[in-house]
């Protein structure tokens, strides 16, 4: 060891001694190539040219300094492995480690940055880091319909850990989903952080709004359903509070049951009517109908022709000339399938359709195939 | 001064140069958060890629250009993964086969062969890799567009292309506002 280097181990240990919150070099102490190298800074100088880091791409790294954070954010960050002097930088290598230092969730922020050094035959390349502040106390304001005790026990924040904002915003749209199906459609959930010194304050303010119920259910435009039928295949119920997800649910199952009545052309939406001051929501479903279809002729493949003759006239028990009914050919496949089962084998049956809209007929082919 | 000390701040001062006079160059960082999706400053850069090339040579305003360049491919970078998330959660796939019949028509639109397409390609700053992430994000972008507007296009525009392409556009519009409404979206 030269004089030099021994002086140099001497004045790394008695500044980690020294100053224990002072920034570090993250990995190895650098070897000294003969020209001087910055020292870790205590903060990352702001000005620097964006887009211009091609120019450090390939170097050596001649030290790694991490900048920023707590002694104990470092600490823990020092731990991964990052990467030091000695190895060449590359753009890919820096986003490994800033995703890194991510994945520990103690950071807010955290960012590289580069020096050339050593006659720019090498770079020190600086991680910048920011620790997140660790939440204070949490609070939950104007949740009258919930309960703000309720909504605060279900919180992810946690005093004492530190303050992750998606994890608040995830707190929020839970708490504005809960509402909503309430039927509090207009209600609103805002997260506010308020910084006191290294710590946060978390208030989430809720502005329930009013109360919306389904006050009147209507149909139009159905000449072949009635109106009973169309009503119950909703599931909804007058005085329900309204919410828009469910309302969607009835268009899908009232569009079913037209289709099962063979309406396989038919359109189903809804119009809402003004809500009055009580939250009294008028709702009607508007329906087209279309055609009813029937089956011009109906096929069964994949099987050798007298095994398939034997389906049809047997098994099947759709016929031509029959109204499309879906919960009819469901019942269909499943006696196919189960035909097969009791003669020792398992099948696939994948019924295909051809619509002719103008003679609002439909030739249907099941296809048969051995299940994997 | 202890002696230590003394020697302590003479090995400094021989081992390490203060700091460099000029400020430190940002090599990469966050660019933006969507949920628990993380864009670096990389990433964009790869993006802006292909489009420095229209830019200014004049280093100025050059500048100002890529920083402009910056912030448009970060919103749409944003966007972008917030429409393949809700793709995956609809389960709206791409296949390599999708992609690569997609490249096949751009060539045919440009009336060139694949491999000069390619080599268009590479020279407008794309890789081929990346060149086909970015046909498959078209695509994925498309099929998303149509799976949202599913059953709400009126029928009636369905037989005028041009009517139907801006109703579609409206929906991807709103469907784009709605997830930009659940998602937790941070730009830096």
């Amino acid at each position: 060891m030269t004089r030099l280097d021994a002086l140099a181990a001497l004045a790394m240990l008695t500044a980690a001694a020294g100053c224990a919150d002072a920034p570090s070099p993250a990995a190895r102490a650098p070897v000294a190539a003969g020209a001087a190298l910055p020292a870790c800074p205590e903060r990352v100088e702001r000005g620097g040219k964006p887009f211009e880091s091609a120019a450090l791409e390939g170097k050596p790294i001649a030290r790694v300094c991490l900048v920023g954070g707590s002694r104990q954010t470092r600490a823990r960050a020092e731990k991964l492995a990052l990467l030091h002097d000695g190895d060449t930088l590359t753009p890919e290598a820096v986003r490994a480690d800033l995703a890194a230092l991510l994945k520990l969730e103690v950071f807010a922020e955290v960012a590289a940055y580069g020096l050339l050094a050593q006659r720019d035959a090498s770079v020190v390349l600086l991680y910048e880091v920011a620790d997140r502040p660790l939440v204070l106390d949490v609070r939950v304001e104007g949740a009258k319909a919930l309960g703000d005790a309720a909504v605060e026990r279900q919180l992810l924040i946690k005093k004492g850990a530190p303050y992750d904002p998606q994890a608040a915003h995830r707190v929020a749209l839970g708490v504005r989903d809960g509402y909503i199906t309430l039927g509090y459609e207009a209600c609103k959930v805002a997260v506010i952080a308020e910084p006191e010194g290294a710590q946060v304050r978390v208030g989430i303010m809720v502005d329930e709004g009013p109360q919306s119920h389904l006050a009147q259910i209507d149909f139009r435009g159905q000449k072949r359903v009635t109106e009973a039928d169309l009503f119950k295949a909703t599931r909804l119920a007058l005085g329900q509070p309204y919410v828009e997800e469910e309302v969607e649910q009835a268009v899908r199952l009232v569009s079913s049951l037209l289709y099962d009545r063979g309406l396989v052309a038919m359109s189903v939406s809804t119009e809402r009517g003004k809500t009055d001051a009580a939250g009294n929501v008028p709702l009607t479903f508007v329906i087209d109908e279309g055609e009813v279809h029937t089956f011009s002729a109906i096929h069964v493949t994949g099987l050798g022709a007298p095994l398939e003759k034997e389906l049809l006239e047997k098994v099947v028990r759709a016929r031509p000339k029959q109204t499309l009914v879906r919960s009819a050919l469901v019942e269909d496949v499943s006696r196919i399938e189960e035909f097969f089962k009791k003669r020792g084998q398992r099948v696939n049956v994948l019924p295909q359709t051809a619509i002719d809209a103008k003679k609002h007929t439909i030739d249907l082919t099941l296809l048969i195939e051995a299940a994997p | 001064m202890r002696r230590a000390s003394a020697l302590a701040a003479l090995a400094m001062a021989l081992s390490s140069a203060p700091a460099s006079a000029a400020p430190p160059t940002p090599i990469d960082g966050v660019a933006a958060v969507v949920d628990d999706v993380v864009i670096f400053r990389s990433d964009v850069a790869v993006r802006m890629r292909p489009h420095e090339a229209r830019l200014s040579k004049d280093p100025g305003k050059r500048r100002d250009e890529l920083g402009e360049l910056y912030f448009v491919t970060v919103r749409h970078m944003v966007d972008e993964t917030l429409i393949a998330k809700d793709a995956r959660r609809l389960h709206v796939d791409v296949t390599d086969a999708e992609v690569a019949a997609g490249i096949v028509a751009v060539a045919a639109q440009n009336k060139l062969t694949p491999p000069e397409l390619e080599a268009e390609v590479v020279k407008a700053g794309f890789t081929v890799a990346s060149y086909e992430a970015e046909v498959r994000r078209q695509i994925v972008d498309g099929k998303w567009s149509v799976a949202r507007a599913m059953g709400k296009v009126d029928r009636k525009k369905t037989s005028d292309p041009a009517a139907f392409d801006a109703a579609l556009e409206k929906l991807r519009s709103k469907a784009l506002g709605e997830l930009k409404k659940q998602a937790f979206v941070e730009i830096r």
